[in-house]
């Protein structure tokens, strides 16, 4: 430490003279060095001015001596630069650039042989070289080449040069020595108070003072440095009593801030859970609402939306941020249902009634794209941040409307499915048992008829018989005979028709006129006096196909059957259509009618309503239209009437020209 | 006798040199005289008052030249240009500045400068002896070379200036011993 802070006054003695000696070398080398290369520069142009000099007198001398072809008057002329000992040598050329002559003799084959351009000289190494025009009255008649040696002139400035850095030299050495004795004298003071300074920075010891150096500059640092020295040792004494005072004070402020410490850090700790449980809870309503499949929508007291979830904006197709503000009923479709929550919306926003709150809307909510969706809205308030809000869980129940909607129509499909399968299950099994009765019918007809038809055949002989040999019996035999011949009549009807039930003949299908075929059976059929026959037949019924005596059959059956069926009298009336290839014909009476249980049992074989007939007419018919390829249904109300209708293929064009051709 | 063989002499000379310089193929030898003849009129002074122009060439006694003369009179001297008398036109020696004095005009010399007399006439000659007689400048051939002598006396007689620098180069200085 001391070493180093002698070192460094040292140094800036050092330094003191570094730069005394710098300012006065400078100049001195910057000086020198113009004095020298002036003299460079000056000698040069100086010789270069004397050789033009030299070039113009001997060039004035010769020129006449090249006008006359005399080289030996040139020569003499050349001779005379003798008396100048730097002149190497010359040369003359004539007109034509021929050398002409030259000095010495000796140099002739170092000079050129014919005239380098004219023009300025030009410095080589160790010469300077001149070529000049010989002019005579403005003529030019030759030219002149002059070498000069530049040695002299090298060994001068050298000589020069070493004259002046000697001088230079030496007054630095003396300007040094100068300093040195000088700056001492500055330094030493300057030394003596860094010496100081170190004692009272490395040892505290701030009584120690200065000497006095009178009234220079280092005079006055030591006067301050010795001030200093004093403020310090004040200021340290009351430093040194304020610190005791401090020690006291801060261990007091230490205790208090260690408890203020300790509540800030239970307070915080409360508020960092506090702050947790907050997250936790805002991180599980952000979840619950972002997952929720439900809209969430929340409307403050003007109505206007607060809080739109991520299910809102899938459902409306508006973001949350686009409807900030918008009110509810933007999205509402304009109805009974919508006016019905707007009235209980406003009663919500006046009373906050709580009855009102879960309540269920269904209403119709529109979309950004404009389509309409059923939705169930409900509703709920609360307050948030001292504000009244309501919050308001939307759902679209389309999915769940069409549902229900396809459901609904799938059960009605299924039920008619259902009672169409019955419906066919009784028919089949209804069908099952006729022909099962008739299988059995069949047998025993068969046999009975045939057992009948005997006897009847005998009783009608004898009837004829009595007839012929009784012509003019009175009116009872009469009478009774024709009841007999009648009977018989019937009765062989009836063995016809059980014969028929069970064996329909195979039908011989004609073209048929089907108001011809009405008109005679209509004949054949006694009518009762207290009944009207009324027809409708059209005049452009085309004809039809079947077997005319089958179709006889059923017709003069369902005639004889609607007499029977108005014993107090009524109407008949015959009606005929066309229906898209078919001949539709409806008999129509004004009877008691049949009950709907007897409908169904209509065409079952030994079903009958009737006081005589054994049922079987009805399913004569119904075998008699199937075999003809055509159908029957019955349409009755009790006390109303009946009413059969027959379908009958028509005749189709290619077949009704086949038959007729 | 002497003198008309020393006539053949001069003449063979002027044969050989004009053979020589023909020979060289370089400018003939009464080129060369043309040439010096207008050089000369430019180291010479003329005194006060005879300068007039142009300045005349008046060739006496015959014209050795032919079209040597012709480079010079597109020449001038000091501003005068040349202008060529030839012999036949009758001669005025007033009116002549210089005077070619052909060797045909030998025999009548003495004649011829006695009519100039100390007329400002500079006189040339290009035969041996013409110095010595009182021609100011006469050519002679040395080396096969074209040099001229310089007759001083006969120049001061004609009151002529003639340079240093061409005194310089006259090989010889006849009748320097008569002048002094």
């Amino acid at each position: 430490m001391t070493e180093t802070r002698s070192e460094r006054s040292s140094s800036m003695l050092r330094k003191l003279i570094w730069a005394g000696l710098l300012t006065s070398a400078v100049p001195l080398i910057a000086f020198s060095v113009l004095l020298i290369g002036r003299g460079w520069i000056d000698g040069r142009e100086r010789m270069a001015h004397e050789l033009e000099t030299y070039a113009g007198v001997i060039g004035l001398n010769a020129a006449t001596a090249i006008l006359f072809d005399d080289p030996q008057a040139a020569a003499e002329t050349l001779a005379a630069l003798r008396t100048i000992p730097t002149v190497l040598g010359a040369a003359i050329y004539d007109r034509n650039g021929k050398l002409f002559a030259v000095y010495p003799d000796a140099a002739r084959a170092s000079l050129p042989a014919s005239p380098p351009p004219t023009g300025s000289h030009r410095f080589e190494r160790t010469s300077l070289n001149l070529t000049r025009e010989i002019a005579f009255k403005g003529e030019t008649v030759g030219r002149i080449y002059l070498r000069s040696d530049l040695r002299p002139f090298y060994r001068e400035i050298a000589k020069d040069s070493g004259v002046i850095f000697a001088t230079a030299s030496i007054t630095s050495a003396a300007a040094v020595l100068l300093m040195i004795r000088l700056q001492r004298r500055i330094v030493s003071p300057l030394k003596d108070l860094a010496q100081l300074m170190q004692t009272v920075s490395s040892g505290g010891d701030y009584s120690v003072r200065a000497a006095s150096y009178g009234r220079d500059e280092v005079g006055v640092l030591a006067e301050v440095f010795n001030e200093m020295l004093e403020k310090i040792q004040a200021r340290d004494l009351e430093l040194a009593h304020r610190r005791s005072n401090l020690q006291a004070q801060v261990t007091r402020r230490t205790d208090q801030l260690r408890h203020a410490n300790r509540l800030l850090e239970r307070e915080l700790e409360e508020r960092r859970r506090t702050e947790l449980a907050l997250h936790d809870s805002e991180e599980m309503f952000r979840v619950m609402s972002a997952a929720a499949l439900d809209a969430i929508i929340m409307v403050d007291r003007e109505g206007q939306l607060r809080y739109w979830n991520a299910a809102a904006e899938a459902i409306f197709g508006y973001r949350a941020e686009e409807v900030w503000g918008w009110s509810l009923r933007e999205f509402l479709v304009a109805g009974e249902s919508h006016e019905r929550f707007l009235l209980t919306f406003r009663h919500l926003q006046a009373t906050g009634d709580q009855a009102l709150q879960g309540q269920i809307f269904e209403l119709e909510a529109l979309r950004r794209d404009g389509s309409i969706f059923p939705a169930e809205l409900s509703l709920s308030a609360t307050t948030l941040k001292e504000q009244w809000v309501a919050i308001g869980i939307l759902r679209d129940i389309g999915e769940r409307k069409r549902a229900e909607d396809y459901i609904r129509r799938l059960n009605e499909q299924l039920e008619r499915k259902v009672r169409e399968r019955t419906q066919q299950l009784l028919n089949a099994q209804e069908e099952l048992v006729r022909k099962e009765k008739l299988a059995v019918l069949g047998q025993i007809a068969g046999s009975v008829a045939h057992e009948l038809r005997n006897p009847l055949a005998v009783i009608s002989n004898a009837v004829y018989f009595l007839h012929a040999v009784l012509p003019e019996s009175n009116a009872t035999v009469q009478e009774y005979l024709g009841i007999i011949d009648g009977e018989v009549g019937s009765a062989d009807r009836i063995v016809g028709d059980l014969l028929d039930s069970v064996r329909t003949r195979s039908p011989d299908r004609l073209p048929v006129d089907l108001g011809q075929l009405i008109q005679k059976t209509l004949e054949t059929c006694q009518r009762p006096s207290r009944v009207e026959v009324g027809l409708a037949i059209p005049a452009d019924l085309p004809p039809l196909l079947a077997d005319p005596l089958q179709l006889q059959q059923v017709l003069r059956n369902l005639i004889s059957n609607a007499y029977e069926a108005m014993p107090e009298g009524g109407i008949l009336r015959l009606e005929a259509n066309q229906d898209d290839g078919w001949i539709v014909v409806a008999v129509r009476d004004t009877g008691v009618g049949l009950s709907p249980v007897h409908r169904d049992q209509l065409f079952q074989p030994l079903f009958t309503t009737k006081a005589r007939g054994i049922g079987l007419g009805l399913v004569v018919v119904k075998n008699l239209m199937e075999a003809n390829g055509g159908r029957i249904e019955v349409d009755s109300q009790p006390g109303k009437g009946t009413t059969f209708t027959l379908w009958l293929p028509q005749l189709s064009e290619a077949v009704a020209e086949e038959h007729i051709a | 006798m002497a003198s008309s063989l020393r006539a053949l002499l001069a003449l063979l000379t002027a044969l050989l040199s004009g053979i020589a310089a023909a020979d060289q193929t370089g400018p003939g030898e009464y080129d060369v005289k043309a040439a010096y003849i207008h050089h000369f009129a430019r180291l010479i002074q003329w005194p006060d008052g005879s300068s007039r122009e142009p300045l005349r060439l008046c060739l006496v006694g015959g014209d050795p030249f032919g079209q040597a003369l012709d480079p010079i009179r597109a020449e001038t001297v000091d501003g005068r240009p040349w202008q060529i008398l030839p012999p036949t036109e009758a001669i005025a020696w007033d009116r002549c500045d210089v005077a070619f004095i052909s060797r045909a005009a030998g025999a009548d010399l003495s004649r011829i400068l006695a009519a100039i007399g100390r007329r400002p006439v500079l006189t040339i000659g290009d035969s041996e002896g013409y110095g010595e007689r009182g021609v100011i400048i006469n050519f002679f051939p040395e080396n096969r070379k074209i040099h001229f002598e310089i007759n001083l006396a006969a120049s001061r007689r004609a009151g002529l200036n003639i340079s240093s620098q061409l005194l310089k180069l006259a090989r010889r200085l006849p009748g320097e011993g008569e002048a002094r």
